[in-house]
């Protein structure tokens, strides 16, 4: 009885940590042709793929309200409906539960991937237009549009994290369908943007009038990272990730770039930027919180006291490689909250043990101690420990002070002289004295 | 890789076939008031790959007017290419782009007050490099022509996100808490003078008692002179203790023992002082 039920738990164990179920959909099944040598590569990362077209009927990211996919591909551009019962809403509520999507669209872009960028904070360009520039294709796989645009390492976000080492990678290739990060996305990364010169319409028209995305506004590939972590990342080109563009030749018009005739680098590209939306890159966790004051290991039983000296460790890792390692970030901040921030320290990082030192503020309330870590590329580190930080005792304030001893000193005479003033006062006997005094005031009184 | 190589070739084909080269002429740019006609005398004519030799400066109110001619270079025949944009490069790498459109002639001009462009700006202000693109598919020599600086002001409002909306990313400044200082003290010499002139008036007691000779024959032979007295240096020592360590309950406690005596024997003590007084009248 016990056997089979181990069996499970460790069935289910290690198909929550070591595979992720990812969902990927095509225009049609032949994606797993096009796009063979990306599939594969997350395929040998230790994924379970499930290669679906876009519109098949049995589509679905939850079962009885779990999901059943961790990461969703969408490699369909022209798709108009999805099939089954995704749509952009239900990828939208697959976000909030934690999911991870990327979406590759191209210049035959349909409905439903348009309004799923719309759900996101993205929009892409309309139908039938592309990215076009002038003076950045690529000149032996461009059918004369200037649509095979060559993407410089300047035009990529400068976050390793999330498109790898941009200094040693080759020129990436793209073709397809212009991005734009709407107005109100805070969140919004501009993970490729185009080149000055670029712009988005449609190749074969009349000339530009007024052109939706011009200029490096315009996204090649944008992306967010949601306020629950679940990462999205839209591209306008599905041929990025494709067999073709992985081992084809760079041959760039733009004389500045020097790599000629060498592969593309959409490979390695793909690879960083799927790690990064699948979390094998970028995440962090905090393992253990303590703070103390100084020269001792735990917490005050109950409050602290204005100017305390306190000492914080936050214990921060970083999965790398399917591995926990300390995270060895050295711009994590400590603020110190009452409302508004009180301090605001950089803590030093001895291995993944971040700590700070301070002085608790002269100002009694309730604290919090809070670390807001974001970084690009990495998740959200966000931790409060709240303490109340009450006024000192009566007792606990200075005695004795040297200029208050004139104080004292005629407070205690007092005292002491009036003890004596009254024996002296009660007992004190005046003696007659004899002489002409006397008789002068006893005249004086008659 | 074989459609790919047939959409190369037949892209070659098509850029050979109508393959032409632009000709920018009559280029010429200034900043005008309000209301300013374009002159001669206003505007700066330039060459082809030159650069404005001081850079335009504007506020809000002015207009930034470029005009300039494009044909082809061989035959003069009026040119139409797809990209005519006029490109504002910020120092930080944002920009904003304009796009110009031709008249019959052939020639563009654009002509624009920079308050109502300054809303694709986004708020940039300083220093921006000005570019003109012009650029086709059939455009062998496709110009990307950085011809000058222009410095604008504070164009619009910035508008600030509140709190809750703002993303940092990036390590914010460091804040250290200012504690509240503490008054400055005198001197040590200056207090401790101050504690001697504070008991003088207690050694002057003691001088003019000596001087003038003091006796004691009225106390009267009693238990309850000492107890009184006693008493009340008590009740000035649990002042003292009270100032050391007690708390107030502690205090009213040994007060209220204390004090029952002392008012007791104080009782006894001034009765028996007037007893005396009216034996000795």
């Amino acid at each position: 009885m016990w056997l089979p039920t181990v069996f499970l738990i460790v069935l289910v164990g290690t198909q929550q940590t070591l595979a992720d179920r990812v969902l990927v959909l095509g225009e049609t099944s032949a994606i797993k042709e096009t796009h063979s040598v990306f599939l594969n590569s997350v395929k040998e990362r230790g994924h379970d793929l499930t290669i679906r077209a876009a519109d098949d009927s049995q589509l679905a990211l939850f079962k009885h309200g779990q999901l059943i996919f961790d990461h969703l591909f969408v490699l369909a551009p022209g798709v108009q409906v999805f099939g089954g019962s995704l749509s952009p809403a239900e990828i939208s509520k697959f976000v909030d539960a934690g999911g991870n999507v990327l979406v590759a669209a191209g210049s035959n872009i349909g409905d439903a991937l348009r309004e799923l960028a719309v759900e996101h904070g993205f929009e892409f360009d309309e139908f039938g237009t592309s990215v076009v520039d002038h003076f950045n294709y690529d000149v032996k796989l461009d059918g004369g549009d200037h649509t095979t645009i060559v993407v410089k390492d300047n035009q990529l976000i400068n976050s390793e994290l999330i498109v790898g080492n941009s200094a040693k990678l080759n020129p990436v290739l793209f073709k397809g369908v212009g991005l734009s990060a709407g107005k109100l996305n805070n969140l919004a990364l501009k993970i490729v943007k185009a080149d000055g010169t670029a712009y988005s319409h449609d190749p074969k028209a009349s000339p530009v009038k007024n052109p939706s995305l011009a200029g490096s506004r315009t996204l090649l590939v944008g992306g967010l990272q949601a306020r629950n972590n679940a990462r999205i990342v839209f591209s306008g080109s599905v041929d990025l990730f494709s067999d073709a563009f992985f081992a084809a030749q760079v041959n760039p018009s733009n004389p500045i770039v020097k790599a000629k005739g060498v592969v593309s680098g959409n490979a390695e590209f793909a690879a960083s930027i799927s790690k990064w939306v699948m979390k094998e890159s970028g995440v962090l966790r905090v393992n253990s919180v303590n703070h103390h004051k100084k020269g001792e290991t735990v917490p005050p039983a109950e409050d602290y006291f204005i100017t305390d000296d306190v000492v914080y460790t936050i214990n921060i890792e970083e999965l790398k490689n399917g591995k926990w390692v300390p995270f060895q970030g050295k711009d994590v901040q400590l603020e110190f909250v009452r409302i508004d921030p009180f301090v605001r320290q950089t803590m030093k990082n001895i291995n993944g043990r971040q700590t700070a030192a301070f002085k608790i503020p002269d100002v009694l309330g309730v604290y919090k101690f809070l670390v807001d870590y974001r970084r690009v590329g990495y998740t959200h580190v966000y931790d409060v420990q709240q303490v109340s930080v009450r006024p000192l005792w009566h007792t606990q304030y200075e005695r004795f002070i040297r200029s208050a001893y004139p104080y004292y000193a005629s407070s205690f005479s007092m005292m002491f002289g009036l003890v004596l003033f009254s024996i002296v006062y009660l007992y004190h006997k005046d003696t007659p004295v004899k002489g002409a005094k006397v008789l002068e005031s006893e005249k004086k009184k008659n | 890789m074989k459609l790919l190589a047939i959409l190369a070739v037949v892209g070659l084909g098509l850029g050979f076939a109508s393959a032409q080269e632009a000709a920018i002429k009559n280029f010429r740019a200034g900043i005008l008031t309000k209301d300013q006609q374009p002159t001669a005398e206003n505007l700066k004519t330039l060459p082809l790959f030159s650069k404005l030799p001081s850079d335009l400066s504007a506020d809000a109110l002015q207009r930034l007017y470029v005009t300039f001619d494009v044909n082809e270079k061989a035959g003069g025949a009026v040119a139409k290419p797809q990209q005519v944009f006029l490109r504002f490069e910020a120092e930080n790498g944002d920009d904003a782009v304009f796009t110009l459109n031709a008249d019959r002639q052939g020639s563009y001009v654009h002509d624009s007050v920079l308050r109502t462009a300054s809303k694709l700006f986004h708020n940039v202000v300083g220093k921006f490099k000005l570019h003109l693109i012009v650029a086709d598919a059939a455009l062998k020599n496709p110009v990307n022509w950085y011809f000058g600086n222009i410095v604008l002001d504070r164009l619009s409002h910035e508008e600030l996100l509140p709190k809750s909306k703002q993303v940092h990313y990036e390590p914010l400044k460091e804040i250290t808490h200012v504690f509240r200082q503490p008054e400055k003290r005198p001197s040590a010499v200056i207090s401790d003078l101050f504690t001697v002139i504070c008991l003088l008036p207690l050694l002057i007691l003691f001088a003019l008692w000596f001087k003038i000779g003091i006796n004691f024959e009225e106390a009267p032979l009693s238990l309850w002179v000492p107890i009184f007295h006693f008493g009340l240096l008590g009740i000035f020592g649990l002042y003292f203790f009270f100032w050391i360590q007690f708390d107030m309950f502690e205090t009213l406690r040994y007060l209220a023992f204390l004090g029952f005596f002392t008012f007791l024997a104080g009782n006894r003590v001034l009765r028996s002082l007037a007893g005396n007084k009216l034996k000795s009248d």
